[in-house]
């Protein structure tokens, strides 16, 4: 894979953040705090305008600088974004798709702990953040490889 | 104020409003807008110039239904002066002033003219393009002369506006001219550069710095807009030379100015100055350090571009078929040459024609071109035509929807071409023209977007550069309708992204005033389209900018006093800012402030509502802070500091939780002065108190409330089918209120929470009320960081009647005052959200918490009395006793009240009874009766008020005034494993003397609830057990032979001695009990003719008294042995029987006690309760045969009637104690004793004729000798009886010798068995005669018994009779 992934967020169904991780040293931050927000709007026109949405995967949000932003919708409206450094190498739905399948297997390895509160804000569970932290140094490890 | 960046934005004249000072701002901006009505001229109400009528350019007749675009602009900024040789449209082609004539009333007008005109020549560089200028005199008076020259004077009276048009058609008319003086230069030009954005890029920070000093040195009264959102466009267009050219007075551009002094006069005949364009122009091609090849590039591409900035002009002048006709020129021949740049700025400027064309079609309905020159294509068709052009689309007039999809395409393909640009050139794109181009899009399709679809109104609205009607709702309220949306076939996505694709970093490169500008187009096109969140991203991006705008200015502000603009006039604009920071929060889920009720209707953000972001939130935050603090403005400083605080507290460090605390004061102090803050700021929100509750009194001033009915009566009312009922029980101790009493201190516990970083110092904190007065009391504490702390508030009540809580007024250090109240604290909010993901139960039930807790009154009742214990009789509070022992404790109460008691009423409770110990249901009743007894028959204490009678609980009225004392004396009774006890004492002032009515005073106690206060006097009771009686026996007392009754006395005698003594001495008439016995048997022996044998009925009853205490008692038996019926001995039958126990000895205690006979239908009575409120419950105990229940009743009743006959008491000398000596306890009787006890249903009575009686049933008869033997039985049962008798006569030879046949030596007449008569029962008796005759001598006796001959029951006599015969003398 060749996917240069510079940040994963995951996002509540009340949009409200619930792991934001940035892999990339270019940029600060709140930088991807700020991409994944306003990615929300997007998602929501997605959403809105396509009420019959079968397929999690929202596909490619907006493009933004030399940033691209996918998103990623569960049934429980739990957003998964993921921002992609555009390089030269034509990124494939389905890399990405793969990637946000992986995250979202890890979302919910999360959910199904018992001691996991729902309503909690912010996920602090270690192992998730190793989950995607593995999704996310992964990728961009095979960049560098490439 | 319009939107600048419009898609049409390329047609229009900018002109600029200047004001001829002095002039009031609001006159000003009055006249700006009337200029502005005026803002489109028809080309065919512009006066042709005669003098060339068939060869202008642009003031021919031509194109008569053409219009003209003025866009008037107050401001603007030399920025895009590069950009003005390529796109005409960004030059200010005309200057219009304006005066007040009324400032000018004794001053000459032409001065000012002269003024304005000189400004013009003294700023040449000010408006170097400027073409046209005019200057119009306002509102002038009727001694004012219209002499000036090349003043126009606009009179406010008459038809102003057909006035006011027909110098605008002047003015055009003179631009018109003008134009063609341009057109005719560039016409001439050999080369035309391309803007040059890299030098723009080079230089960037000085024209930052520029641009600021020109806005401060601006003397126009507004800079900028009122309002920010949309800025004015105006700002921007003024050429300023490019900066690259060292020689900054060489206005290179051919679009300078034609000349300088002639031009501005009303003359405008342009002379000298066409020549020095082009050389310049040369010039500065030359100055650029351009390759040659480059060169000759340009020199190529020069005709194209030529043809490009023609259709520009004939754009701006309105001549539409000729517009369109020269781009497709322009386009054709810089595709030729590959000059993209240029390309796509004419297809650009095409598609603005065609719209215009399109418009003026619905407008006009018939468009004439005349007079074109060039154009191969549209001249046959009036109708918007371009059909040759590379983007391949025709746009028929019929299919007119078509263009909502193809404008949006040929832009693509002029993005394509912008692209290509760099590529292709060696200048860069101009990135301005790039974000402008996507923006004209962007708003476009908006546009079709917001008013449903493609239509003429569309058209006339993009052509007026406005998104609706705008008259009806202001622009930022129209949520996008999804109808009309639909209809109109454009996606808020295509709109977005063509917005997005302006945004980027490459935004930086354009000027700043430039970035604002297209910043807030941006926000503008994707609030209305619902993107809130992007909109607030650009939003803030745009705040970035504008920010060391402001910090700049205010350094200015400070350095240059002189300057003269006061704070006020930037206030209009800093409301604009914060307006955006308002947004920007809102978007984010910052809530702006809490009690505003701002919550904003849109369901996005309703939806967002209490979450958020925190990380966005808190940068925002801090940003909303450093504009303001710019600013500065003091009030929002402090609200977003405080939101801050408020509520990222979770998510700051506790350093900078301490930082931002102390800036709050700081702000606070600062805003005071500048008096923008006023000074009851409430900023805390966070809710500090969390509970407030009422101390629980102590118990002696706790206060009980008390309904008039007793307590029995009320749960019977309540409808309670249990007399004992263990929940209601309960529910009343748990609802038991605390109430307040006037005049008393009251404390409260208050919990107080700090959840942020740093200590909260708080001043002064009190209780805060509603409700009847209440005083409180300031107490001051310290709340450490991120704790809570529990204090004491304490307050007294000035008046009766329900008080509220409401919370606590609390100063924290350094701020004002505020008042906290319970339960609305934004935390539980928080929480209950939290929760709402899994409602339960519990939520209601914690919501209905809450709103207890919301609401907490505490009921206030008049003052009370206060009594106090004073002193007491005992010695450390305890009391040693033994048991059995009566004793007395004296109380002596003091009122220390301000209220007299009328009412005292003692409780008793003792550890016996408080803990009681359980009874086993499986007990059998008697002993479940022995239990009862114990704990409950058998009180501790009781009241000497109300005698011997056990009164546990009663009230007594006294009356005892404050200061005063009283004493009260409670009984105290030893009991067996008593330790502890308690005596409270209620007492109250019930009726209280009110000054209005006395019978109202009688009727006061009758209310549902008065109140007591209860002292209580605890006890600690040791009981010693001293004497314990053990070993009972009850004897038949024989009162037999003379041998047995010498036998007995020796020893009774002995036996007796000792106790006779002592007793004898100090009651010499009480006689001792042996010798009474010895009396009484004598008696009876006396009295066998007369009456029966009821009086010798007696038993013996023996028991041990053990003494196990260290000092010796006396102690007195009392037997009653009175028969019920017999009442005049009862005097003698109460024996007393005194003696004395040493200590650690046991005596053994001889009672004669007569035998008891109970009637029949007393022991068929069941066990009695000692507890009358006991609830029945079926007894558990193993059932059992009748009979056997019979016999165990008979025992029990015939235990009582012991009891009840037998009494001890005892005396300690030394002591002086006296009590009861319990006997019940080790009473314990055996059938067989109760036999001997009860006297028998059946009673036997012999009796010998002829005979000496020796003793009860002893005869002496003579041998020989013919006696009667009768025996007559007594049925004293509830039945008749039918019985056998049978008679055994035996011989007794004494040595245990017996004969039983003794037929030998008795004769007998008739038979040994007969059977009786019936006996009627009640005492009825039967009587059988038995003759007889002994015939020897010696003893006989006689054994008898009758048999039931029903039931086959034996009754026996318990004697023998004894018939001693001797020999007849």
């Amino acid at each position: 894979m060749s996917i240069d992934i510079n940040c994963i967020a995951v996002i509540g169904k009340r949009n409200d953040p619930l792991y934001i991780k940035n892999y990339s040293s270019s940029h600060p931050d709140l930088k991807y705090h700020y991409i994944a927000h306003t990615a929300i709007d997007v998602i929501e026109e997605r959403v809105l305008n396509n009420q019959k949405l079968t397929d999690a995967y929202l596909g490619l949000l907006y493009a933004m600088e030399d940033l691209a932003v996918y998103g990623f919708m569960t049934n429980t409206r739990v957003k998964i974004i993921i921002v992609v450094a555009v390089t030269d190498n034509i990124i494939k739905d389905a890399d990405i798709k793969a990637v946000f399948i992986k995250v979202h297997s890890a979302y919910v390895m999360h959910v199904c702990n018992p001691f996991h509160n729902l309503d909690q804000n912010f996920v602090a569970s270690k192992r998730f953040a190793n989950a995607v932290d593995q999704i996310g140094q992964q990728n961009a490890k095979a960049t560098i490889d490439v | 104020m319009e939107l600048a960046i419009n898609i049409t934005s390329s047609c229009r004249i900018r002109v600029l409003l200047v004001p001829v000072g002095p002039i009031k701002k609001s006159t000003f901006w009055k006249h700006v807008e009337l200029v502005k009505q005026f803002a489109v001229v028809r080309l065919g109400d512009v006066t042709p110039d005669l003098k060339k009528d068939s060869t202008a350019m642009f003031s021919s007749q031509a194109f008569q239904e053409g219009q003209l675009h003025f866009q008037f602009m107050t401001s603007y900024s030399r920025d895009q002066c590069h950009l003005e040789d390529f796109q005409p449209h960004r030059r200010i082609f005309g200057v219009i002033g304006i005066m007040d004539c009324q400032e000018w009333k004794d001053r000459n007008l032409s001065e000012g003219y002269d003024h304005f005109v000189k400004n013009l020549d003294k700023v040449d560089a000010k408006y170097p393009t400027a073409v046209a200028t005019r200057c119009f005199a306002f509102d002038p008076t009727e001694n004012q002369p219209d002499d000036t020259k090349g003043l126009i004077m606009i009179p406010n009276v008459g038809n102003m506006s057909f006035y006011m048009s027909t110098m605008m058609c002047d003015f055009a008319s003179e631009l018109l001219n003008q134009f063609e003086m341009i057109a005719q230069r560039i016409e001439k030009l050999q080369t035309l550069e391309s803007p040059v954005q890299s030098s723009m890029m080079m230089d960037i920070t000085d024209n930052k710095a520029h641009n600021a000093t020109s806005m401060s040195v601006l003397p126009q009264p507004s800079v900028s807009t009122p309002d920010l959102n949309p800025p004015p466009p105006a700002n921007l267009s003024s050429s300023r030379t490019p900066s690259p050219t060292p020689i900054p007075s060489s206005s290179t551009s051919f679009l300078k100015r034609s000349n300088t002094t002639t031009a501005r006069s009303s003359t405008k005949t342009p002379i000298a100055t066409e020549i020095r364009s082009p050389t310049m122009n040369r010039s500065y091609s030359a100055s650029n350090m351009v390759g040659s090849g480059e060169l000759s590039k340009t020199k190529r591409r020069t005709p194209g571009r030529i043809q490009k900035l023609l259709a520009d002009f004939y754009l701006l002048a309105g001549r539409l078929p000729d517009a369109v006709s020269h781009y497709n020129q322009a386009i054709d021949m810089a595709k030729g040459t590959a000059d993209f740049l240029w390309l796509a700025s004419a297809m650009e400027g095409q598609i603005c024609a065609m719209l215009l064309l399109e418009y003026l079609h619905a407008d006009v309905g018939h468009i004439a071109p005349r007079g074109q020159t060039s154009p191969p294509i549209g001249s046959e068709s009036p109708s918007p035509q371009t059909p040759t052009e590379p983007t391949g689309a025709i746009s028929d007039g019929s299919a007119v929807a078509s263009s909502v999809i193809e404008i949006p395409l040929k832009y693509d393909s002029v993005m394509q071409k912008y692209a290509k640009v760099s590529s292709t050139s060696a200048f860069p794109l101009p990135t301005l023209v790039y974000v402008e181009a996507c923006l004209k899009v962007a708003r476009f399709l908006l546009t079709v977007a917001r008013n449903g679809g493609w239509n003429d109104h569309v058209v006339s609205l993009l052509v007026q550069g406005k998104l609706s009607d705008g008259t009806d709702k202001t622009e930022k309220e129209i949520g996008l309708d999804r109808q009309v949306l639909k209809q109109s076939g454009v996606t808020r996505l295509s709109i977005a992204e063509w917005t997005m694709r302006a945004a980027g970093s490459h935004i930086q490169d354009i000027p700043v005033m430039d970035q604002i500008i297209a910043t807030n187009s941006m926000v503008t096109i994707l609030s209305s389209i619902g993107f809130h969140r992007k909109a607030a991203f650009l939003m803030r991006a745009s705040v970035h900018v504008i920010l060391p705008l402001l910090i700049q200015s205010r350094a200015n502000l400070s350095t240059k006093g002189e300057d003269g603009r006061p704070i006020k006039q930037t206030g209009r604009h800093d409301k604009g800012i914060l307006a955006v920071l308002e947004q920007i929060c809102m978007a984010h889920g910052i809530e702006s402030s809490p009690e505003d009720g701002l919550i904003t209707t849109k369901t996005l953000l309703a939806q967002q509502g209490q979450y958020g972001w925190p990380e966005l939130q808190i940068e925002i935050l801090r940003e909303c802070i450093t504009v303001s603090e710019a600013l500065p403005d003091y009030s929002s400083m402090l609200k977003y500091t405080t939101i801050l605080l408020r509520k990222m507290y979770k998510h700051i460090s506790k350093e900078e939780q301490i930082r931002l605390a102390s800036t709050i004061q700081r702000i606070v102090v600062a805003g005071k002065k500048a008096g923008q803050v006023d000074s009851s700021v409430n900023y805390w929100g966070i809710d500090l108190v969390k509970s407030v509750e009422v101390v629980k009194p102590i118990p002696r001033k706790a206060v009980s409330p008390h309904t008039i009915k007793t307590e029995v009566v009320a749960s019977v009312s309540d409808g309670d089918p249990f007399i004992y009922n263990p929940f209601s029980n309960k529910k009343v101790s748990d609802t038991r209120q605390v109430v307040l009493i006037t005049n008393e201190f009251t404390e409260f516990k208050v919990v107080l929470t700090n959840p942020f970083g740093f200590d909260l110092e708080l001043q002064s904190i009190s209780l805060s009320t509603s409700g009847s007065t209440f005083e409180p009391t300031i107490a001051s504490t310290t709340i450490p960081a991120n704790a809570s702390l529990t204090i004491r508030l304490t307050g007294t009540p000035k008046q009766s009647g329900p008080l509220i809580i409401r919370g606590c007024h609390i100063k924290i250090a350094g701020f004002t005052e505020q008042e906290f109240l319970i339960g609305k604290n934004f935390n539980s909010l928080e929480q209950e959200s939290m929760r709402s993901g899994s409602k339960t139960a519990s939520g209601t039930k914690d919501s209905k918490d809450d709103e207890q807790a919301s609401e907490y009154v505490l009921n206030v009742i008049p003052e009370q009395p206060l009594l106090k214990i004073r002193e007491t009789s005992l010695l450390h509070g305890a009391l040693m006793l033994f048991e059995g022992e009566h004793s007395q404790i004296d109380i002596e109460l003091e009122n220390i009240g301000n209220t007299p008691v009328d009412f005292v009423s003692l409780t008793f409770s003792d550890s016996t009874t408080t803990n009681p110990l359980p009874i086993n249901p499986e007990l059998p009743t008697e002993e479940v009766y022995e239990v009862e007894l114990f704990t409950k028959g058998t009180p501790v204490f009781s009241w000497e008020g109300f005698g011997k009678e056990v009164a546990k609980a009663s009230g007594k009225k006294i009356n005892l005034p404050p200061g005063e004392k009283w004493n009260l004396q409670v009984n105290v009774f030893g009991k067996r494993t008593c330790n502890s006890g308690t005596i409270q004492i209620d007492y109250g002032y019930l009726y209280r003397i009110t000054s209005s009515d006395k019978t109202e005073s009688s009727e006061q106690p009758s209310d549902a609830v008065f109140y007591t206060r209860q002292l209580y006097l605890p006890l600690l009771i040791t009981v010693s057990q001293h004497l314990e009686s053990s070993n009972w026996d009850i004897l038949y007392l024989r009162p037999q032979a003379t041998v047995s009754q010498l036998a007995i006395k020796p020893s009774q005698e002995s036996e007796n001695i000792k106790a006779s003594h002592q007793v004898l001495k100090h009651a010499t008439d009480v006689l001792n009990p042996a010798e009474q016995l010895l009396h009484l048997v004598h008696d009876d022996i006396a009295s066998t003719e007369a009456n029966g044998d009821e009086k010798h009925d007696y038993c013996l009853v023996v028991l041990d008294v053990r003494n196990i205490w260290t000092t010796p008692f006396d102690i007195t038996f009392s037997i009653d042995n009175a028969t019920g019926a017999d009442n005049e001995i009862i005097d003698n039958q109460i024996i007393y029987y005194p003696f004395t126990i040493p200590p650690v000895s046991t005596s053994r205690i001889t009672l004669p006690v007569r035998r008891i006979r109970l009637p029949p239908s007393h022991l068929i009575q069941p066990v009695p309760s000692v507890d009358p409120s006991k609830q029945f419950v079926v007894s558990q105990a193993p059932k059992v045969a009748p009979e056997q229940e019979k016999a165990r009743l008979k025992m029990f009743w015939y235990r009582e009637e012991l009891l009840k006959r037998l009494n001890a008491s005892w005396k300690c000398c030394s002591t002086g104690r006296d009590g009861h000596l319990q006997l019940r306890s080790s009473l314990r009787l055996t059938p067989l004793q109760l036999s001997v006890l009860q006297k028998s249903d059946i009673e036997f009575l012999v009796n010998v004729e002829n005979s000496k009686r020796v003793g009860l049933r002893s005869f002496q008869v003579a041998s020989n000798q013919f006696v009667d033997m009768t025996i007559s039985i007594r049925n004293r049962r509830a039945h008749n009886l039918k019985a056998i008798l049978r008679i055994q006569p035996v011989q007794d030879h004494g040595n245990t010798l017996k004969e039983n046949d003794a037929s030998n030596s008795i004769l007998w007449q008739g038979l040994l068995h007969v059977i009786l008569p019936e006996i009627p029962s009640e005492e009825e008796s039967a009587k059988h005669k038995l003759p007889l005759c002994f015939l020897s001598r010696g003893r006989y006796n006689f054994l008898y018994h009758v048999e039931d001959v029903f039931t086959r029951e034996i009754i026996f006599d318990h004697e023998r009779t004894v018939i001693d015969v001797i020999d007849t003398v």
